[in-house]
């Protein structure tokens, strides 16, 4: 069975996401109106781990 | 090789020692808090202070019991009692917290205690767990106590973010760097068992 292949185009949009994702992780901390937006900080926080994870394993050609 | 049975019994002494370790912390917190209703400087009624000591005594009490009960039992019961503890921790906190002043608490530092002990116990994993709970519940205790500037608050969680993550990775090392070591040391032992075995009774070759 072959193995499967992250291909640079996966990893580019997931660089894109992960942008985005800390772009939003600051406009909420700066513009927040009310403290239920912070309950998005767990997916924003780690998802743009996740993300560079990602990246740095394809980097690193784990996958 | 760490056996099914060392690993439970290892997981039954780490919650045994945080079981200590809360009786130790809730004595000095609660201690501060009657001094500080005392003296004026937090407004935390003395129903909440009495309740809260009556609760973690109780659950204390209550997580001693499943320990001791639970000693031989699967290591499952033992896996979701360390969440358990953790969340019940968090809780607490966030209710003196919530009496205390809320965002201007001078407890807000104990949900660090409760981070790093855990994390440091239990690496990664369990140090993402106490940030997401402690986001949940520290959004409970803005919203029942708001504060007037929300960026600073939403920077403290995001603080409190890092602070979790780095500690679950240091965490992480720590418990590789004691894996490899515990693999050399397994690797010496069979070695000398070897050279016994050639060497004859005395073990000398």
């Amino acid at each position: 069975m072959q193995a499967r292949r992250l291909g640079s185009r996966t990893v580019g949009w997931g660089l894109v996401a992960a942008a985005v994702f800390v772009i939003a992780l600051v406009l909420v901390t700066w513009k927040a109106t009310s403290p239920l937006l912070f309950l998005l900080y767990p997916v924003l926080v780690l998802g743009v781990l996740a993300l560079l994870a990602m990246a740095v394993l394809w980097a690193l050609k784990h996958f | 090789m760490v056996t099914w049975s060392q690993g439970a019994e290892d997981e039954r002494r780490t919650e045994q020692s945080k079981v200590t370790i809360r009786w130790i912390v809730v004595t000095i917190a609660l201690a501060a808090v009657a001094y500080m209703r005392r003296t004026g400087t937090v407004d935390t009624p003395w129903t909440v202070i009495i309740g809260l000591t009556v609760v973690i005594a109780a659950l204390n009490l209550g997580f001693s019991f499943v320990l001791r009960r639970g000693a031989g039992s699967p290591r499952g019961v033992l896996r979701w009692l360390r969440y358990l503890t953790t969340g019940s921790d968090l809780a607490m906190i966030s209710v003196l917290v919530g009496y205390s002043g809320g965002s201007a608490s001078p407890f807000y530092y104990v949900y660090f205690i409760v981070l790093v002990s855990n994390a440091v116990r239990y690496g990664m994993a369990m140090a993402i767990f106490v940030a997401l709970a402690y986001n949940v519940a520290y959004v409970g205790v803005l919203l029942a106590r708001p504060a007037t500037d929300l960026t600073i608050e939403g920077a403290k969680i995001l603080a409190f973010w890092g602070v979790a993550l780095y500690a679950g990775y240091l965490a992480a090392r720590f418990q590789r760097q004691a894996r490899i070591l515990q693999a050399y040391e397994e690797t010496i032992l069979s070695l000398r068992a070897r050279l016994g075995e050639r060497g004859g009774p005395g073990g000398s070759v």
